[in-house]
């Protein structure tokens, strides 16, 4: 009986680790060496330099911002915009999905206006958040809210939606009790459902704060790749996008970290809900 | 020993917008304490319906439902349940597993690590205490629901085809350890099963039903002595003679079935 569960888990272990990752690791580096080499040489031949900066003057453009630290009011403007506004739409998204799912009356009652509001794009709202609450960081808080906002919404509704009734059934029948029921059994169930709306919520929130520093600001990361843009300045507005490039992808690393810390109960990364 | 379970004239009709089911209908059973029962007929007829009934997870249509002579109001917490899916929670661990029926009783945390513990030892899980369901077997995971279920020690047990995911191997050593079990810890079960080998090895009463709207064809008693051993059982003529005498009732409706089918 041991035996045959251990060889089982050992299967298990053997499957999940992706076979040559060395190799793999080895390809993915010398695509990404291929296209720098191919943007080098394009840079200056194929288009002018004018308009596409060399990956190089781009590297140097970095290291002069960093140098100069002229750069870092733009990233903490950008990053405090991001920060409040997510913390503040997955906390509301998640409330507010809880008690749609858990709830068949607020449901229906509020469908149409969700499915309305789900529609839109919710980046067009920015202009009227900018009339609203001005050009300082608050309207950008407000764009990056409702985006991260929905998504956390629908993903948490979903996953009140998808528990298996049995599970609720046997529970009750066990003996337990509301608030028993909502700590074992709804949060963990759902679980997977929130750390994938935190996950995707990420690129969507920082989406949120470019786009409003675009239409109206005087400081982030937006509105430096915009002015760089505007000044003709390609190797500028390509050091601020690295910039949000390397937040996106540490953001996303602490998430999936997050996500395995917390969910330690499932056998693969499965399952693939979009908001 | 007093019935402890009663149904009376049960009816169940199952409403989806405009159709209705009769799912089963004019049902009348009486189970002793203790005694070991088994619920077979053709799918769909309504045997699970009977055992959701029973644990109050919905209402009868029709008649009375007694639990040890009580109606049964909401959810009845004095069964227990064991799924087809062994239903074990995957986000915990078999220790908190089995653990939270006591869990739900409010029962401090030592008493409850030391009965659960006990269990798990027992069915021969010692050492896989810490381990998610995603990590056992399927008989290991059907030990763990059936041992959740025994924690809290229910009067009644229902089964609802409890073996029926198992492979042929794992299903007869399941059915050994139940029995094995149930001769240690005397509970009343009502064990619903398709497979008529399964129900007579098992079962002191085989209670065949017809095809829905499901209703009492016939009841059997089976004199078989026990202890019984799962793995001989099948070779003994009174085995045999009873298997003749049920499947013959049994049969007619599984064939118009087919014939209803066809």
């Amino acid at each position: 009986m041991k035996a045959e569960s251990a060889t089982m888990i050992a299967d298990v272990v053997e499957h999940l680790r992706p076979k040559g990752s060395y190799s793999i690791w080895i390809w993915r580096l010398l695509v990404g060496a291929a296209l720098l080499i191919f943007w080098q040489w394009a840079a200056g031949t194929l288009i002018r330099e004018a308009y596409l900066a060399k990956p190089t003057s781009v590297m140097w453009r970095l290291y002069e911002l960093f140098a100069t630290a002229a750069i870092w009011v733009h990233i903490r403007v950008t990053l405090t915009e991001v920060v409040i506004g997510y913390l503040m739409g997955s906390f509301l998204g998640l409330a507010v999905g809880f008690l749609l799912g858990s709830s068949r009356f607020l449901a229906v009652v509020f469908e149409p206006y969700v499915m309305a509001f789900y529609g839109i794009p919710r980046i067009a709202l920015a202009p009227i958040f900018i009339i609203v609450l001005g050009i300082g960081i608050w309207s950008k808080v407000a764009v990056v809210f409702i985006q991260v906002f929905f998504m956390l919404f629908i993903n948490a509704y979903a996953g009140v939606r998808e528990i298996n009734q049995e599970y609720l059934q046997l529970a009750r029948i066990m003996g337990a009790k509301g608030g028993l029921i909502l700590r074992k059994i709804i949060i963990p169930s759902t679980m997977p459902f929130i750390m994938l709306g935190l996950r995707s919520a990420v690129p969507y929130a920082v989406v949120g704060a470019v786009v409003g520093e675009f239409i109206a600001a005087s400081k982030g990361l937006g509105y430096f790749i915009n002015y760089a843009g505007s000044t003709f300045d390609s190797a500028g507005a390509f050091a601020g996008i690295f910039i949000l490039l390397a937040f996106i992808m540490a953001a996303n690393g602490l998430m999936q970290w997050l996500e395995r810390t917390v969910i330690k109960w499932r056998r693969s990364e499965g399952m693939v809900v979009q908001g | 020993m007093s019935s402890a379970i009663r149904l009376g004239g049960v009816s169940k009709i199952y409403t989806a917008g405009e159709t209705q089911v009769r799912a089963i209908e004019n049902v009348s059973l009486e189970i002793r304490g203790d005694a070991f029962v088994s619920l077979i007929g053709p799918s769909g007829c309504g045997k699970s319906t009977i055992l959701k009934l029973l644990a109050g997870l919905t209402r009868p249509s029709a008649g009375v439902i007694e639990f040890w002579g009580k109606p049964i109001l909401g959810i009845n917490n004095q069964v227990g349940y064991v799924t087809q899916d062994h239903n074990l929670y995957p986000w915990l661990t078999l220790q908190e597993n089995v653990e939270f029926p006591l869990l739900a009783r409010g029962i401090a945390r030592e008493e409850r690590q030391h009965q659960a513990g006990d269990l798990i030892r027992m069915v021969g899980l010692g050492g896989f205490e810490n381990a998610y369901p995603y990590e056992l077997s399927g008989g290991m995971q059907k030990r763990g629901s059936i041992i959740r279920t025994l924690i809290y020690d229910p009067g009644v047990i229902l089964m609802d085809e409890p073996f029926g995911p198992l492979d042929a191997q794992t299903r007869l050593v399941m059915q050994q350890e139940l029995l094995d079990l149930w001769a240690r810890k005397r509970k009343t079960i009502l064990f619903v099963t398709h497979d008529l080998a399964e129900a007579i090895t098992l079962s002191d009463q085989v209670v065949v039903m017809t095809r829905r709207p499901g209703q009492i064809k016939g009841i059997f008693d089976l004199p078989l002595a026990r202890p019984r051993d799962v793995f001989t059982i099948h070779e003994s003529p009174e085995f045999h003679e009873i298997y003749r005498r049920i499947w013959h009732s049994f049969r007619d409706e599984i064939r118009s079935q087919v014939g209803g089918r066809l």
